[in-house]
């Protein structure tokens, strides 16, 4: 019976090894997974899918139970914004036909080219506690590229990281392993954000930065992702005079705990 | 059959958590069913089934999820070999092992992923970990361990289980 037990211990040891070895060659950020890795991940994100939405459902309908009335509230005020919304709109439609009339006048070369969008569908997220990746239902077959920015209706969500075939692993810009070059879009101070366990993002800006609770922040040319993708509001500013840094916490547009679909921007950065 | 039984469990089991169980994250904590299952049969047949039930459940989770394959594997395996050695020494008709074993597990599961995240340059303060993540979690997993452990106890002894298919 010993020698039993003995046989398992060395078994476990070798397999740790092995893995460790395995942790250690990973963990660079690889970019496409091997055959059986595709293949594993392709058959279980088809079957996930679904039962997904299934979830979404049910923990949507709950909540509109128990917030019946405040939805009625809700509804009469978002009609009001629509119509205020409406009007803004004709008014800013007008403004970007006079602004290309004008940048045709003065040969201004277009800087935004127009990027494509790919629908997708969120299939799973991290089984475990600590991280936020999920993955995706779409991969190189729909042209899905490493480091495409993910984008909800709200903001932005994350990038690539991984892409298979059919299905891709998305890495949050509020996961611990994530940062990302921010700008101030009032008064375009340049920092970078990163998330933490605690699934908030925190920036890092100089000191002499001019930023307040409130302010816009996008993403900077600087970084992975495509410029100027919206990102939050900034919470709070906290100043850190011996580190020479202003901490700025920053409350993230989309809502990550409630995300199904999801859309990929091509044309990432490499 | 009973290697079988315990594969799909293991399947279904990472389908589910990823999927619907999300949606029972409390103050965004989750229960991790994959070390109740390990706890379970670490109690019900001893090490040899809670390590490869760690191991292969580990690196599926670390294909589908993971960023570097082996993280979830390394931790969930040597948990299930630790907690193996308990086999022989408990009654598998009480519950009172479920539950105690359950704490334990989430205890060396969460302290050896901290170090493996540490190693890997993640920047993780510990007492955020315990209080945040590994306290309530310890309180699920022993609770909700207890309720999944008469069941699988119920499964392991029937005919079922014991046939072989081969």
């Amino acid at each position: 019976m010993k020698l039993f037990k003995n046989k398992l211990l060395i078994m476990m040891l070798i397999a740790a090894v092995l893995l460790v070895a395995a942790i250690s060659i990973t963990s660079r950020g690889r970019t496409s997974p091997s055959g059986t890795e595709k293949f594993i991940g392709g058959v279980l994100s088809t079957v996930s899918h679904p039962l997904y939405s299934v979830g979404q459902y049910f923990s949507e309908s709950f909540s509109n139970i128990f917030n019946f009335r405040n939805i009625l509230k809700e509804n009469d005020i978002l009609k009001e914004e629509i119509n205020k919304l409406r009007e803004q709109n004709r008014q800013l439609y007008q403004m970007a036909i006079e602004n290309k009339r004008l940048r045709t006048l003065l040969n201004y070369k277009e800087g935004n080219s127009q990027c494509e969008y790919i629908v997708a569908n969120i299939c799973g997220k991290d089984i475990g506690n600590w991280f936020d990746t999920f993955t995706i239902d779409k991969g190189t077959k729909d042209g899905v590229k490493v480091n495409d920015a993910i984008l909800s209706g709200q903001g932005l969500i994350g990038r690539i990281i991984e892409v298979g075939d059919t299905y891709s692993k998305v890495i949050s810009i509020i996961d611990e392993r994530s940062s990302t070059s921010i700008i101030v879009n009032r008064t375009r101070d340049i920092g970078i954000a990163s998330g933490s366990t605690e699934s908030t993002l925190t920036a890092i800006m100089p000191l002499e930065a001019d930023i307040v609770k409130g302010d816009d922040i996008i993403t900077s040319s600087f970084s992975t992702y495509e410029k100027g993708l919206y990102i939050g509001k900034v919470k709070s500013v906290s100043k850190e005079e011996q580190k020479l840094h202003k901490v700025v916490i920053i409350e993230p547009a989309a809502d990550f705990l409630h995300i199904e679909e999801v859309f990929v921007l091509k044309e990432g950065k490499e | 059959m009973r290697v079988l039984v315990i594969f799909t469990m293991i399947i279904v089991n990472i389908i589910l958590e990823s999927t619907l169980f999300q949606y029972f994250r409390i103050f965004g904590v989750k229960p991790d069913f994959t070390l109740i299952l390990i706890v379970a049969y670490s109690i019900l047949q001893g090490g040899y089934y809670s390590t490869f039930i760690g191991l292969v459940a580990g690196l599926i989770t670390d294909i589908v999820f993971g960023n570097a394959i082996g993280v979830y594997a390394f931790c969930y395996m040597i948990t299930g070999y630790v907690i193996g050695q308990v086999h022989g020494n408990v009654f598998k008709d009480s519950v009172v092992p479920a539950i105690l074993f359950n704490i334990i597990a989430v205890f060396i599961f969460n302290n050896l992923f901290f170090y493996v995240s540490y190693f890997m340059k993640i920047n993780v303060s510990y007492t955020y970990m315990l209080i945040k993540i590994l306290i309530p979690q310890c309180i699920y997993n022993g609770l909700l361990g207890f309720i999944v452990y008469k069941y699988l106890y119920k499964l392991d002894i029937s005919n079922f289980m014991q046939r072989r298919i081969y």
